[in-house]
């Protein structure tokens, strides 16, 4: 590979071999004071080790924990999502989300445009404590901020619902409360009542205390920035809740014998998620539907396809099986 | 993991909290034989060495001791993957550029041996005037270039084991040793040069 040295230059490297050498005295005073180094420090690194592996355990259990506490509460809040879209048609959801805290806001106003008129006592609750308005803006509106929340992509609908109205529609939560009773609005929001009055009075603000309005609208907007991330809660190729969802709908379908639901489920879960995680369960609960439907050329159809292109599936062998006592 | 490849000279500290890798370091630092062995049989390598990188020569000896001594005390931390004179070449070096920036001196390569020739002896006195030109000739040229000389070519190191010192890969090594020796062909021709016009 390399070249041998040329004469003179080997002739030097060797003269420098043999003249570059320690002599025994210093290999022994080197190792001597060495041993002397090493008796004196017993190796004080291996103490530091030998403490702060547990400190470093203990610090990534705990980033582990913190973790796993986050993406659990996420899950939770995707899966609560996923469910406020099974109740509606999927593209009707998002858009019924987006306006649902913007009409919040304005029947809040509404609301407190009538209610100066009408009691003027409720100026004074503003007017005496501004610090607890402020202090409360951001908690008197648990639901916009729960929808400001990236995380939560659409989890608002399942709470905001039950608690809002019983009907569960989204027009209800802007309908509810009318104007002259603030307890529809105590309802829609959690559980402490002394934070559900001031509600109504940042409203009122803008003609009793400038402060309360400004605090109340920075709370609102996150809403609407935040909207358009919730339509797409998780881009993860690897598992998207509401992929599982609609395919578990299919699958509820096909259960219940339901084969025309089923096949229009498996068709849309086809359409929406292209080559998705359940596609060869798919196409095996789809031959199944067209199969229990009578629609036994489509079904052998799509088991030959199925077969053709997935040979080494681990489902070729119950597609073998669909629309096999027919033949 | 770096059998394969050009494995680095020091792997870096086990990850926090990684089993697999601190699981690798535990069983390749176990292999690391004791300082007392390592000493025995590396001892002069080092001593080399540190003379080549430019530590004075009367503080050479020091040098060699720390490089022990730092070897012994972080042994858990280091991990051979590849040759061990690799991993003393990584400590030998970060210890040699310390003595060098504390002595705050122009490079200066190890000086004449200590102990002075023997009377009447030609052909020694001749080697080393021989060692002292090629000295010279490696401290005029930079650190990378001569310490691929150096163990490529001085200390007969095979080549992928010098790439591994030098954490660079193989090719690297080749050009370097190449360029290295062209370099100093060219200041021994320098050196004959003026001796030549010194003694006509």
């Amino acid at each position: 590979m390399i070249e041998p040295l040329d004469d003179e230059l080997r002739r030097l490297v060797g003269a420098l071999r043999e003249v570059d050498r320690p002599g025994d005295a210093a290999r022994a005073s080197t190792w001597a004071a060495i041993d002397a180094r090493l008796a004196a420090a017993p190796t004080p690194r291996r103490t530091a080790a030998r403490v702060s592996w547990p400190l470093a355990a203990l610090a990534a259990a705990l980033v582990l924990a913190l973790g796993l506490a986050a993406a659990t509460a996420w899950r939770e809040a995707e899966r609560a999502g996923v469910e406020a879209v099974d109740q509606h048609s999927p593209d009707s959801t998002p858009r019924a989300v987006e306006p649902r805290p913007l009409r919040a806001v304005e029947t809040s106003r509404s609301v407190t445009g009538e209610r100066p008129g009408e009691s003027p006592q409720s100026e004074s609750p503003g007017a005496a404590s501004p610090e607890s308005i402020q202090a409360d803006a951001p908690e008197s509106l648990p639901h916009p901020s729960q929808l400001a929340s990236p995380e939560s992509s659409q989890p608002d609908s399942p709470e905001s619902h039950p608690h809002s109205s019983p009907t569960g529609s989204p027009e209800s939560l802007a309908h509810s409360p009318p104007p002259g009773s603030p307890e529809s609005l105590v309802h829609s929001s959690p559980p402490g009542s002394p934070k559900s009055r001031p509600d109504p009075s940042p409203p009122a603000s803008p003609e009793a205390s400038d402060p309360s309005g400004p605090h109340a609208s920075p709370g609102l907007e996150p809403a609407r920035p935040a909207s358009p991330s919730r339509r797409r809660p998780a881009d993860s190729p690897s598992l998207r809740p509401e992929e599982v969802a609609s395919f578990q709908r299919a699958q509820a379908a096909l259960a219940a014998g339901r084969y025309d639901d089923a096949l229009d489920a498996l068709d849309a879960h086809g359409r929406r998620f292209a080559g998705g995680l359940f596609e060869e369960e798919r196409q095996v609960s789809r031959a199944t539907a067209l199969c229990k439907l009578g629609r036994v050329d489509a079904a052998r159809d799509a088991r030959r396809r199925f077969l053709r292109e997935r040979p080494g599936s681990h489902l070729a062998e119950r597609m073998r099986q669909i629309c096999r006592d027919d033949e | 993991m770096h059998h394969g490849s050009i494995p680095p000279v020091l792997a870096p500290p086990a990850a926090l909290g990684d089993p697999a890798s601190r699981a690798h370091d535990g069983q390749q630092t176990a292999a690391l034989p004791a300082v007392a062995e390592l000493f025995r049989d590396h001892y002069e390598f080092v001593w080399r060495l540190t003379g080549r990188l430019g530590v004075p020569a009367a503080v050479v000896d020091d040098a060699v001791q720390d490089v022990f001594v730092v070897l012994h005390q972080r042994r858990h931390e280091f991990a051979v993957r590849g040759s061990v004179r690799a991993l003393l070449y990584g400590i030998t070096r970060r210890v040699a550029r310390r003595y060098r920036e504390r002595a705050a001196r122009h490079v200066e390569l190890v000086d004449d041996p200590r102990e002075p020739a023997g009377p009447g002896l030609d052909e020694e006195l001749a080697r080393r005037q021989a060692a002292a030109v090629l000295r010279d000739a490696l401290a005029g040229i930079d650190e990378d270039k001569r310490m691929a000389f150096v163990l490529a070519d001085i200390e007969g190191m095979p080549m992928p084991e010098v790439a591994e010192c030098l954490e660079i890969n193989l090719n690297t090594a080749y050009s370097r040793v190449r360029v290295a020796r062209q370099l100093l062909q060219r200041a021994i021709a320098r050196h004959h040069a003026r001796a030549h016009r010194r003694t006509p």
